[in-house]
């Protein structure tokens, strides 16, 4: 079969930085972390978790399975996290090197519903959509790796792994799974990364799969999660810990109180993992909601909760380790003004803050309804805020003073060479201003529609070679057999 | 009775470090000076260039093009102040133009109107000046009040209509000053002398301001630099708005645009100094891009050149109107008009400028939707909200709180919970559900309230004096408008 070329990756490379927060405030913060793992712990129930934690010097209280770190014992154990690693991909040219210069960006993940790209009925999402929208995904040149758009609900026994072969089998990116939540589960998954990466050295070196594990609020570990995480991290997989505490419901009703009850969550985590296995690669995420005070609602990007993805970014930087950043998100229901209006305000201020990685393409309705034409509107507010920060020309070429000169007062631009070369640097959306015979514009998501239903059509990425593909399918067989009898 | 206008809400600026640097800004400002001193403006005005020439500025006559030499133009600016205030009806709306914050204006000036009630485009008219700013008035991240359409009901003397229509009902600045017949500006100035209550007052605090279009490349046109003067002699701040096209009136460089853009605004800020030296002055430019295929008019560039406007404006030592724009090309409230609406709410406290904002506007700054001006008024809000800076102290940590509740429990039933979750505002038109749990479209949910603050919001009115001067200024004007009017169509 023939393949297309995967188009290379355009990461956002800030030329500016902003700060949110002043050192000093970053270091109340951390010691707010501090104080809320040395004297309130976090519950945790994993006999394995518990005795690492145990042996490294926290205190645990085996009943109620409540650690409570000493900060010496906290600050001992992330100082052994790496700030700067790489993200590998199938294809070396797609690999992440999380370096501080270049911010990639995922497709938001774990939808529970499609609107049908061919019947726009709406359904439950299955394993063919997170193959397709591998593939959309792997087209487009905002999306650094892929997250699983969709979880693939017709495999229910083991629909995290089928996630993953629908992803590897579609993309050359780099994926990063967020629904492998068991230890065996976990066994599988880094079993296909190995396929994938041809042999365990170069698995750490190049890691193709990475894993987030959220965390619960307030301040508590999922076992399976936990446990899931450990495995991936022997084997130098990518882990990281993402809070989603909700303002008011799982967290205090203040920003700075639900920043600190988040952070010690993830620190507590990332705590472990180092504990265990010092050195692993490791993220941070901090992605808290505001609870809509009528309804309860997870709101996520709603009021000042956007600012805090952004402080989430100097968090971890502070920590000493790579973030994955909130960015896109909307509550809205459909593609259109308000989708739109949500998604770039975080994307462009944690971009200036120096995000490594974020996620968030693609989903609507608080990030479970897959459009899969949303990821082509998103991918255009990736650009618009791309260039926002790449930097100007500030050359006397760009100045251009004798062209002008040469032009004179009432004079046009229209004749000179150095316009017609200009104007071809410049960056036009290929969504809206799209002319029409009648002189007006396109529907910006009629074209993304349309560019969609292209990429489909056409992208074919470079296939798993043969014996990959049969050895993907013989994991997934042992683990469906085993998992689907537990 | 009249209602409360709430009180304006400034918008800081606590991320903005200045995207370029002292060199690069010089770099700029020295080919703003060799445009200037080489290859010179075109002004179609006698009396503009008498005033150059008078002070030894190099000007030929028949081509009507003036050359500035650097020292001139230096010299002419240090005039110029940095700082002054725009005045509102009440002191609380004063707006001080000093850089320390940025306040949020209406877009203008478009000419057609998506009609409140039947819902079908029609020319704009005076009516819909004064209905936005009655709404404009209780909107609190509105702080300057430009006509966001024009008055084309009636005839030349339109802009001092819809100075009329903003001032009698809005307690807030008013964009007032338009491009008229010279003769005509004159009446500008007065209804803005009266509404201050004397001519030293207007100086002080005046309650209009005027803008003035250059002609881009680097011409100005005569009605419009002649009708500048005349502002600036009576203390009425004037900015000068230059809009390069990249492509097609400048070139196809964003720099080479704002020098183009900035050679423009700086020759009318000097003329205007060198007419009424310490005339208070501000400095715009609006860049935009030819669309390759069809010639047509792209709106949106990139933040760093919009950033670079606004410190060009601090390099030459006046206030800047700039900065992020929830102003959209989409002819529609769209997906489009959303996202550049989302995306130039964000910019605003990174962007900086004094004034900033545009709201209420689609389809390049032509037609007015009134609901827009709720949506693009919600955005600045949540903007403001939250990228206005993140300051906290103990108690906003909570941690006696989080204590309390430890480990899996919830937070819903603390009294921290009931106090603090009241500090959130709830968006009167996103999020609202029904209840099916359905999301209302937010473009309804904005017309609605439009059309509750329209009909329940009266501003303090002006003292029946000053309405009825008001009203004899514009009847005067109509007669000389006419008069002029005639005469111009004279053979």
């Amino acid at each position: 079969m023939n393949h297309s070329e995967t188009p290379p990756l355009e990461p956002i490379e800030p030329k500016y930085r902003v700060r949110i927060l002043t050192d000093q405030q970053l270091e109340r913060l951390k010691s707010a972390t501090l104080h809320i793992l040395q004297e309130v712990g976090i519950q945790c129930p994993s006999d394995r978790a518990l005795r690492i934690y145990a042996e490294h010097g926290a205190q645990v209280d085996q009943e109620s399975q409540i650690v409570r770190l000493p900060s010496d014992v906290v600050l001992d154990a992330i100082s052994h996290a790496p700030r700067f690693y790489t993200m590998g991909a199938r294809l070396p040219e797609f690999d992440l090197h999380l370096d501080g210069s270049a911010f990639y960006c995922a497709t938001d993940g774990c939808g529970v519903e499609t609107v049908d790209f061919k019947t726009r009925q709406r359904r439950a999402s299955v394993k063919a959509d997170v193959a397709e929208m591998a593939r959309v995904a792997d087209y487009l040149s905002s999306i650094g790796f892929y997250w699983p758009v969709v979880s693939a609900q017709d495999h229910p026994s083991a629909a995290p792994l089928h996630e993953l072969d629908a992803s590897f089998n579609n993309t050359v990116k780099h994926v990063q799974t967020e629904t492998v939540m068991d230890e065996t589960m976990a066994r599988y998954a880094v079993e296909m990364a190995t396929v994938i990466a041809g042999d365990a050295e170069t698995l750490r070196e190049r890691p193709p799969l990475s894993s987030l594990v959220c965390t619960i609020a307030p301040l508590a570990q999922d076992k399976g999660g936990m446990e899931s995480a450990l495995v991936f991290a022997e084997a130098g997989l990518p882990v990281g810990f993402m809070s989603m505490a909700n303002t008011g419901s799982t967290a205090p009703a203040t920003l700075a109180g639900t920043v600190a009850a988040a952070d010690a969550e993830i620190v507590a985590a990332l705590t472990l993992i180092q504990m265990a296995y010092p050195g692993a690669p490791v993220y941070h995420s901090l992605m808290p909601g505001i609870m809509h005070p009528r309804t309860g609602a997870y709101l996520g990007t709603a009021w000042e909760g956007e600012l805090l993805y952004a402080v989430g970014v100097e968090l971890a930087h502070a920590w000493g380790v790579p973030t994955l950043a909130g960015v896109f998100g909307t509550d809205a229901q459909v593609p259109g003004w308000q989708q739109a209006a949500e998604s770039g305000s975080s994307l462009l201020l944690c971009a200036l803050c120096g995000a490594d990685t974020g996620s968030g393409l693609g989903l609507l309705e608080s990030c479970t309804l897959l459009y899969p034409e949303a990821v082509v509107l998103d991918t255009d507010i990736y650009h618009r805020v791309r260039i926002d920060v790449a930097g100007l020309d500030t050359s006397s070429e760009a100045l251009a003073l004798d062209v002008i000169k040469d032009v004179g007062p009432r004079g046009h631009f229209l004749r000179e060479s150095h316009t017609r070369d200009h104007v071809r640097q410049r960056e036009f959306s290929d969504l809206v201003d799209q002319p029409q015979p009648d002189g007006s514009y396109r529907d910006p998501i009629e074209v993304a529609r349309e560019k969609t239903a292209r990429i489909l059509e056409d992208h074919q990425p470079q296939p798993l070679e043969e014996a990959q593909r049969a050895e993907m399918e013989r994991i997934l067989g042992a683990a469906e057999g085993e998992l689907g009898n537990t | 009775m009249a209602s409360e206008t709430p009180d304006i809400i400034p918008f800081a600026s606590p991320f903005t470090g200045g995207l370029l640097s002292s060199a690069q800004l010089e770099t700029l400002q020295e080919g703003t000076l060799r445009l200037l001193d080489e290859v010179g403006v075109h002004i179609p005005s006698r009396q503009a260039l008498t005033i150059f020439a008078d002070h030894e500025a190099s000007v030929d006559w028949d081509r009507q093009i003036v050359r500035i030499p650097p020292h001139l133009v230096r010299k002419a600016m240090s005039t110029a102040p940095r700082s002054f205030v725009l005045g509102g009806r009440d002191e609380r709306f004063d707006l001080t133009l000093d850089g320390s914050c940025s306040y949020l204006c209406t877009d203008g000036t478009g000419v057609h109107v998506v009609d409140l009630e039947t819902r079908e485009m029609r020319p704009s008219r005076k009516e819909d000046v004064a209905m936005t700013a009655r709404v404009c008035d209780a909107l609190p991240m509105v702080s300057f009040f430009w006509p966001p359409v024009s008055a084309q009901d009636c005839g030349s003397t339109a802009p001092l209509h819809q100075c009329h229509a903003a001032l009698t009902n809005t307690l807030k600045h008013v964009r007032g000053g338009m491009t008229v017949p010279p003769g005509l500006a004159a009446y500008a100035v007065e209804m803005a002398t009266v509404v201050a209550g004397s001519a030293l007052e207007r100086r002080r605090r005046p309650p209009i301001c005027a803008n003035i279009c250059t002609i881009a490349p680097l011409a100005h046109d005569r009605d419009g630099i002649e009708t500048a003067l005349v502002y600036a002699e009576a203390g009425i701040p004037t900015s000068f708005m230059a809009m390069p096209t990249m492509g097609s009136t400048a070139p196809a460089t964003p720099l080479g645009a704002l020098v183009v853009g900035d050679a423009e605004v700086v020759s009318g800020m000097v003329l205007l100094q060198l007419a009424h030296p310490g005339a208070p002055v501000f400095h715009s430019i609006i860049t935009s891009l030819m669309h390759p295929r069809t010639g047509g008019y792209i709106g949106e560039v990139s933040a760093p050149v919009t950033v670079m406007a606004v410190q060009l404006a601090h390099a030459w030592g006046v206030p800047s109107l700039g900065g992020g724009s929830t102003s959209t090309d989409s002819p529609i409230i769209d997906w489009h008009a959303g996202s550049d609406a989302g995306r130039g709410t964000a910019l605003i406290p990174l962007l900086g400028g004094e004034i900033c904002g545009y709201m209420g506007l689609t389809d390049g700054s032509m037609v007015l939707y009134p609901e827009k001006i709720i949506l693009d008024h919600e955005l600045c809000q949540i903007a403001y909200e939250k990228l206005g800076g993140f300051e906290f102290d103990e108690t906003d940590m909570a941690l006696n709180v989080i204590r309390d509740v430890g480990p899996r429990g919830h937070f819903l039933a603390q009294e921290h919970t009931r106090r603090r979750i009241r500090d959130f505002r709830l968006s009167s038109v996103l999020h609202r559900r029904d209840s099916d749990g359905g999301v209302h479209d937010p473009a309804q949910m904005a017309l609605a309230e439009f059309k509750r603050i329209y009909q329940t919001h009266r501003p303090q009115p002006l003292p029946p004096r000053v309405q009825s001067e008001l009203d004899r200024i514009l009847a005067a004007a109509e007669r000389q408008g006419a008069q002029t009017q005639g005469d111009a169509h004279e053979p």
